[in-house]
């Protein structure tokens, strides 16, 4: 490579695009290399998050990011590049669009994963971990259980599962012609793909609620019981809960039902919505995706006692209750016995492991990353 | 809640440890050295009594650790009140800080020499020891003539070079303090000693810290007072509590002090919870507008929940406005 009388530079370059971003993340903490034998690599990536960016420019690594975003960042030393287009996530925010894969047609209604189908997504990443724990545990995975499972329509289910199979998450077991069920074969990709298309407008109310520590929070925060039906922590915090990884206690963020106020919120527990100077933030999004796998303190059961998965949000009938209490859901009550939180004083309700991963890798802020990378070896998230 | 100001200082950054560890040394060094029935008479007030008052077995264990920068100087209380035939503690006490290598600070602005701040250097750190009395409570109110005045003219003849600087409600300092036991650094590598430390308690921490938030400038003050509310065993409400039931709890001059307190931190922009926003963003905080207001709401909190327990503890009590 020779950039006009320049010096010329040796590069290879290494496709890196099929690797999944946490695993990304992984190998340039492990060292990726910049150069061999003076040879300069140049690694072509799916689109990065921020966070990965600033790390790879910090180790002088070189890329070029797949997609139509035009990402690209070399550090050749006689050379340096730096160049993101419009459209492209920019160093300081925000979300690379993605999917590094072209995605062949599924009819009409492709089922990006957001909203009924992130919940899909989220079934299916929890399916993963506990059969990961307890292989014979699980029924196959199949449209019907999986649309048991999430709460959402058999059709809805079908082109979520067609949609991953395509992606190459999802591997199909066919009897003749017809696929019986599917295994999962990429978990990081199913993650990945709900991380880059979830991403629902939330409203946001920040809030400030006097409180000395995080165990006093955890205290007054059990009052929101009092204002709200359902309630539970997320984001960073909850990922934090599943794999503590932070010092000083992530501001806690707290998904509240759409219909309910947050002002309303905020005073059960002793304080006010505010502009600046927040300590806490409530949100909300249609429809409450988060209740259908979070998971609730018994209020009854003594400390340390295991927690109770909700059994969903609007369960469409009982014998779909029933299903869903007994299978995913149990398993999920065994699983989280050993969650860190399940011992605290004050244990909180908090969205799924699957879930809490999905919002720290969609963060992006301060050490977001570092909690997503955590919780993801916590829960054993990679591929490859 | 506008601009932000620069702090006022000393900043932050310059609390060091080795100037707290200097400050206790002279301070251990110097009750050593008063020895006897004297060392009754001195009662230590001001930023030195946040780490003695809450040391490390008396912290909120809930409260994981402990971020009170310490102190510059030695504010020490004594007792002007005595009878004539006392004057060779004053003596005593202007030969032991000479003995030591302490000097009248130089006035600002003018000739001579300090009589109620004394100075040395220890290590690279200059050390202040002052000395504080109390001022009539009935006669001086804040901005009143006799206020800060000192009290070397008035008070005592004894020791020629010797005063002290009038504070209200420095009695209640005096009337019951806290003993801690120290094993402190003597200073001039005089070695370890055993040292009881007498400070103000609670009650008379937070009445000096409230007039001293009102009266001075120093934004070290206002961290100082929400720190130990803060610390303090079960928080700002126990703390409430707690002073309620000090002796002394029902002087004009705490209700005054708590009066005081509230108009201070009446709302996160009130100037009280700036200024402690202001100083408890030290090295290593990102200074951002929005780190600072969440600091101004703390300070709000943690007054208020204090002020409403102490409220809440006397229904007698006239309610603050």
């Amino acid at each position: 490579m020779r950039f006009g009388d320049g010096p010329a530079i040796t590069v290879h370059v290494v496709s890196l695009t099929e690797t999944g971003a946490l695993t990304l993340s992984r190998m340039v903490e492990a060292g990726l290399p910049r150069e061999t034998g003076g040879v300069i690599h140049v690694y072509t990536t799916p689109a990065l998050r921020p966070p990965l960016r600033r790390r790879m420019a910090a180790e002088r690594l070189s890329w070029i990011e797949s997609g139509d975003h035009g990402a690209v960042h070399l550090d050749l030393g006689a050379y340096y590049i730096h160049d993101v287009l419009d459209g492209a996530p920019s160093a300081e925010g925000a979300n690379p669009p993605i999917s590094t894969r072209k995605e062949p047609r599924l009819g009409k209604r492709p089922a990006r994963l957001k909203g009924g189908s992130g919940v899909c997504a989220e079934a299916m990443i929890l399916w993963w971990l506990i059969a990961q724990r307890r292989p014979q545990a699980l029924p196959p995975l199949t449209q019907t259980t999986l649309a048991e499972a999430s709460g959402v329509t058999a059709g809805l289910a079908f082109r979520v599962l067609h949609r991953l199979e395509d992606l190459g998450a999802l591997v199909p077991h066919r009897v003749g012609k017809r696929t019986s069920s599917w295994s999962i074969d990429n978990v990081e990709r199913i993650l990945q793909t709900w991380v880059d298309e979830d991403r629902e407008p939330m409203r946001v109310s920040r809030a400030y609620v006097y409180a000395r520590h995080g165990g006093e929070m955890r205290k007054k925060l059990a009052g929101l019981s009092d204002a709200v039906d359902t309630w539970a922590l997320g984001g960073v915090a909850a990922a934090n809960q599943y794999a503590p990884t932070l010092t000083a206690d992530p501001m806690p963020t707290i998904w509240i039902p759409d219909h309910d106020t947050a002002a309303a919120a905020a005073k059960a527990i002793g304080g006010e919505i505010v502009t600046e100077g927040a300590n806490i933030v409530f949100w909300q999004v249609p429809k409450d995706p988060w209740m259908t796998f979070c998971i609730t303190a018994d209020p009854a059961a003594p400390h340390g006692a295991p927690q109770h998965v909700r059994s969903g949000h609007r369960p469409p009938d009982a014998r779909v209750l029933r299903s869903r209490t007994t299978r995913l859901h149990g398993l999920m009550n065994d699983m989280l016995r050993t969650s860190p939180d399940s011992a605290a004083p004050h244990p909180l309700p908090v969205t799924s492991p699957a879930r809490a991963l999905h919002q720290a890798l969609q963060d992006g802020s301060g050490r977001s990353e570092d909690v997503a990378l955590a919780l993801s070896e916590h829960l054993g998230i990679t591929h490859g | 809640m506008g601009e932000r100001r620069q702090p006022l200082n000393p900043a932050r950054h310059e609390y060091t440890p080795d100037a707290l560890q200097a400050c206790v040394s002279a301070l251990g060094t110097l009750v050593k050295a008063i020895g006897g029935q004297h060392e009754t008479r001195l009662v230590v007030i001001g930023g030195l009594v946040p780490r003695l008052l809450l040391d490390d077995t008396r912290l909120d264990p809930a409260l994981e650790q402990s971020d009170h920068p310490g102190t510059n100087d030695v504010d020490l209380c004594i007792e002007l009140d005595v009878p004539r035939d006392s004057d060779s503690f004053y003596q005593h006490l202007q030969q032991v800080l000479e003995e030591h290598g302490f000097m009248g600070a130089p006035v600002p602005n003018g000739d001579g020499q300090s009589v109620w701040r004394w100075i040395r250097k220890v290590g690279s750190v200059t050390v202040a020891i002052e000395l504080l009395t109390n001022a009539d409570s009935v006669t001086t109110e804040l901005g009143g003539t006799t206020f800060g005045r000192l009290a070397s003219n008035e008070a005592t003849r004894a020791g020629d070079e010797i005063g002290a600087l009038r504070i209200r409600g420095a009695h209640l300092a005096l009337a019951n303090p806290e003993i801690r036991t120290l094993d402190i650094d003597l200073l001039d590598g005089r070695g370890m000693a055993r040292v009881d430390i007498r400070v103000a308690n609670l009650l008379a921490f937070v009445t000096l810290k409230s007039f001293a938030v009102k009266g001075r400038t120093r934004d070290k003050d206002t961290f100082d007072l929400i720190w130990v509310l803060t610390y303090w065993p079960e928080g700002p409400a126990a703390a409430g509590a707690y002073v309620r039931q000090c002796p002394g709890a029902d002087h004009v001059d705490v209700h005054d002090a708590m009066q005081l307190l509230d108009e201070e931190f009446s709302t996160p922009a009130h100037n009280g919870c700036v200024r402690y926003a202001d100083f408890s963003m030290g090295p290593g905080i990102e200074r951002t507008m929005e780190a600072h207001t969440l600091r101004c709401r703390e300070a709000h909190a943690t007054i208020q929940e204090f002020l409403a327990s102490w409220k809440a503890s006397d229904p007698q009590l006239p309610l603050l406005p």
